[in-house]
């Protein structure tokens, strides 16, 4: 043998004509074994990154929370400067706000709906500051000012980089995050004058700052309201808040005004204009990635799909039992309850069998069957088993059925009885099948018993002449 | 051109890059591009299917029941080293294992491939056609093709009756020794002279022979040998019919094979002829040794028939063929319909020429049936059996008083009991 060759694989296979076909059970089991380990995993995981995510955004700008991430300190310091700072689930109605000025800042901003950041806008031109943090584009669309979000990296500089005089007071701060904001090309600038500071003004700035009107008075000169929109609130954390000018930044944008609301906006409310569904949600990657997994399919389809040469066609021999005849003519007999031709073939089988035990010779008879002379084998039988020639020449040779006489004990004699006790349930002083007129004319159940009663009699008959 | 699963694999991982990447469009087409690449790189260095050559050996017959090892041997002409599943693809009854190997052929070279039929039924078995997955280097993407490299196993009857040889021969060396010491036997052939001893018949004193020795002599006879032996099947639709798992007609060619084979150490001649509605196969006589074989590979191919046998076209096949005295064994069923229409009107004229032996099959799911008693359908059913065994005995009854030796016998003692009737007959010199 050389090198190459391949040794068979299978071992000695069944010797049946029945083979196995589809996948062998250790297969199917590992399969499933696997399957329930990537089932755990991904459970785990899923269950690991809920419980990450939940510790980690729980506090996050609650001005109750002293955690890294509250803002709790701005919060006391606000309140030691006079400011009395609220927080809030929703936006106070306006006609709360028209007697004086405050500061709203709106932590998400999106879930805010369409009427309500018009109304905060309104609160501009009337004089209130109004701090939506983190606004995207939803949000600024929503609004119309003129503003969008930069897809131009604002790169590291925390200088200010503009006029805006809270801006230039806090000087270095660490206002960082993703989001950034430029004025839009062509856009609608709503009568506001835009500051845009931090980050690569003006392709990308951190901070944008309007203010209505557009006369070339400074922003925060006069007691007139504002739209701040920092890209993140990162600045304003416990955590963050001592750093560099983070809080010379803070306190000059939210403590212009003496009352402030801190508005974390119920993330279930309705008609929220950043409010997306789960594709919204997914990375932008998975939808290109869904197409990539449409082209795996049809990869995986290609490589299932290519058969090693088609399934191999063969003429197939006829099966038939050769007993099938048979048992159909008996299923036949059974059906059309033909009893007295049962009883006569039964009868004729035990005659011959009987007459060959005793040695009798069969002669072709009239009919053409080959038949022993009937005194000879009465004579006979009844000389070996010592019962009545009568009877058995009325068991052999009568027509009909038998009558129930029978008190044998046994098995056969128990389901003669559950026979007949069904056939016949209440009425002893029936004369039951005493004779076979009298048979013909009761239930074919009962007929039926009798036939099952005339084998069970001659199969005794059989036995007790000897044969097995 | 065909893939694997290393290709679906690649564009699975791929799925994953586009997902983290930052720019998820071009990625996509970047990785397509890259993996339609690789493909197109894999299939061109893979080796070539077309330039391959086949070739098999081993044996071309074996009996039902014996593995047939195969050797499929793969050359490489191509300029490529080959890495490829290959499907040697017989039909199911084949029962070839293992289905598709894994071969690597450096070019020039040649590789050998075993695989082991177990064939699960008589006749002839061809493979159907060979195909090549041939992949690249990457296990990417390659060439698949076909070939075709025909061969023929036939397969035997199993002969599970062998086992009953020896028993027969055993009596047939009792037959022919006890005619020589009793000498009044039935056979008739002068065989020898030899001494006369105290119990000898006188009348097989050869006298002449006596006269011309100085002690009295005795002529001594064997059986007739040189005898003729017509195995006649019938491959009609009563063929078909299973008994146990094996249809009659299987049954059948066992009991030729045994026959055949004692008649043959008997020094007879053995003819076969199988005959539906028309003739299928005639064998005719011989008495070398490799008759046997010639019969085996003739039974092979054999099927039943779906048609009605045609008795009379059997018994005048049986007439054109043989014009000597023979012994003609009738493997049929006896179903009544069939035989008194078609083989009694015939029979006179087959008796009065041959002697004639009908070898018939007893179905043991009747004796089942007849002992039936479980509930009433049972004894429905026993009484229809009880009413076919009847039948049969007529039948039976009516072929023998017309000269006609009938064997019905179960499957387990067929073949024995159609030998044993043959060895009886011979011994009897009705031959």
């Amino acid at each position: 043998m050389t090198a190459g060759a391949i040794m068979t694989t299978s071992g000695g296979g069944p010797g049946g004509t029945a083979l196995r076909s589809g996948p062998r059970p250790p297969v199917v089991r590992r399969g499933l074994r696997v399957g329930a380990v990537v089932g755990v995993l991904v459970l785990g995981v899923a269950i690991v990154s809920a419980l990450v995510t939940r510790t980690s955004s729980q506090d996050a700008l609650d001005i109750r929370s002293t955690k890294p991430a509250g803002t709790r300190a701005l919060a006391q310091i606000l309140r030691d400067r006079g400011v009395s700072v609220s927080a809030r689930d929703a936006v106070p109605p306006d006609s709360q706000a028209t007697s004086a000025p405050d500061t709203l800042v709106v932590l998400a901003p999106g879930r805010l709906d369409n009427g309500t950041l018009t109304a905060l806008l309104g609160r501009v031109w009337q004089g209130s500051d109004v701090v939506l943090v983190g606004a995207d584009d939803a949000v600024l669309d929503a609004l119309d000012v003129g503003i969008r979000t930069a897809s131009h990296d604002p790169g590291t500089t925390a200088t200010p980089r503009c006029a805006l005089p809270e801006a230039v007071a806090a000087g270095t701060t660490s206002l960082t995050g993703s989001t950034a904001y430029t004025t839009a090309i062509g856009g609608h600038r709503a009568d506001m004058r835009v500051v845009l500071c931090f980050g690569d003004p003006p392709r990308a700035a951190r901070l944008a700052v309007l203010t209505p009107g557009l006369d070339e008075v400074p922003a925060g000169a006069n007691g007139g309201g504002r739209l701040v929109l920092p890209g993140s609130a990162d600045f304003l954390t416990n955590h963050a808040l001592n750093r560099d000018g983070n809080a010379a930044l803070a306190l000059g944008l939210l403590g212009r005004h003496p009352a402030l609301s801190w508005i974390t906006p119920d993330a279930g409310a309705p008609g929220g204009v950043g409010q997306r569904g789960v594709l919204q949600l997914l990375p932008p990657g998975v939808r290109w990635a869904l197409l990539q997994i449409v082209i795996v399919v049809v990869l995986l389809a290609l490589w299932r799909g290519r058969r090693l040469g088609p399934p191999v066609q063969e003429p197939l021999p006829v099966i038939v039992r050769a007993a099938e005849a048979v048992e159909g003519r008996g299923r036949l007999y059974a059906a059309a309850r033909a009893r007295d031709r049962a009883a006569d073939a039964l009868r004729t089988g035990a005659r011959i069998r009987l007459a060959e035990r005793a040695g009798l010779p069969l002669r072709t008879g009239p009919a053409g069957a080959p038949e022993p002379n009937p005194v000879a084998l009465v004579a006979s039988i009844a000389e070996q088993t010592g019962r009545s020639p009568s009877e058995i020449g009325s068991l052999l040779y009568g027509s009909g059925m038998p009558p129930p006489t029978d008190a044998r004990p046994g098995p056969a004699r128990r389901t003669l009885d559950r026979a007949r006790s069904r056939d016949l349930p209440s009425d002893p002083a029936r004369p039951a099948m005493a004779a076979p007129a009298a048979g013909a004319h009761s239930e074919p159940g009962g007929q039926d018993a009798a036939l099952l009663r005339l084998a069970q009699n001659l199969d005794d008959l059989d036995r007790q002449a000897g044969g097995r | 051109m065909a893939i694997s699963g290393r290709a679906v694999a690649l564009a699975l991982f791929g799925a994953a890059v586009v997902v983290l990447s930052p720019a998820p469009g071009l990625t996509l087409l970047l990785v397509d591009g890259l993996i339609v690449m690789l493909l197109g790189i894999d299939v061109a260095l893979a080796g070539a299917v077309r330039s391959l050559e086949f070739s098999r050996s081993g044996p071309t017959s074996a009996r039902l029941g014996q593995p047939v090892p195969l050797v499929l041997g793969v050359t490489n002409h191509g300029p490529r080293t080959v890495r490829a599943r290959i499907r040697d693809a017989w039909p199911p009854s084949a029962g070839a294992r293992p289905r598709t190997r894994e071969v690597e052929i450096p070019a020039g070279e040649r590789r050998f491939v075993e695989s082991t039929l177990t064939p699960t039924r008589r006749g002839d078995r061809e493979p159907f056609r060979i195909t090549v997955r041939s992949l690249g280097p990457l296990g990417l993407a390659g060439r698949q093709g076909r070939h075709s490299c025909p061969w023929r196993v036939r397969v035997l009857p199993p002969f599970t009756s062998r086992r009953h040889l020896p028993a027969a021969l055993a009596r047939l060396r009792e037959i022919e020794g006890e005619v020589a010491i009793r000498g009044a036997g039935a056979g008739s052939e002068f065989d020898s002279l030899r001494d006369y001893v105290i119990g000898d018949d006188v009348r097989l004193i050869d006298w002449r022979g006596s006269a011309r020795r100085a002690a009295v002599v005795v002529r001594s006879y064997r059986p007739e040998r040189d005898r003729r032996i017509v195995c006649v099947l019938d491959t009609g639709r009563t063929s078909a019919g299973r008994v146990g798992d094996t249809p009659r007609l299987d049954h059948a060619l066992d009991a030729a094979l045994l026959l055949t084979s004692v008649a043959l150490r008997a020094g007879d001649r053995v003819s076969l002829v199988a005959h539906d509605s028309v003739p299928r196969l005639s064998l005719p006589g011989s008495h070398d040794h490799t008759f046997l074989a010639r019969v085996s590979d003739a039974m092979a191919t054999l099927e039943p028939a779906i048609v009605e046998a045609d008795h009379s076209g059997i018994v005048s096949t049986v007439l054109r063929e043989t014009s000597r005295r023979s012994l003609v064994v009738l493997f049929t069923e006896l179903a009544p319909a069939v035989i008194e229409e078609g083989l009694l009107p015939a029979l006179p004229t087959l008796t009065a020429r041959h002697t004639v032996v009908v070898a018939a099959l007893r179905d043991p799911r009747i004796d089942e049936l007849v002992a039936g008693r479980d509930d009433v359908r049972a004894v429905y059913a026993a009484a229809a059996a009880e009413q076919t065994q009847l039948r049969r005995r007529e039948l039976t009854d009516l072929l023998r008083r017309r000269g006609v030796e009938v064997v019905d016998a179960s499957p387990g003692s067929y073949a024995a009991a159609v030998t044993d009737t043959y060895l009886t007959l011979k011994s009897l010199g009705r031959l």
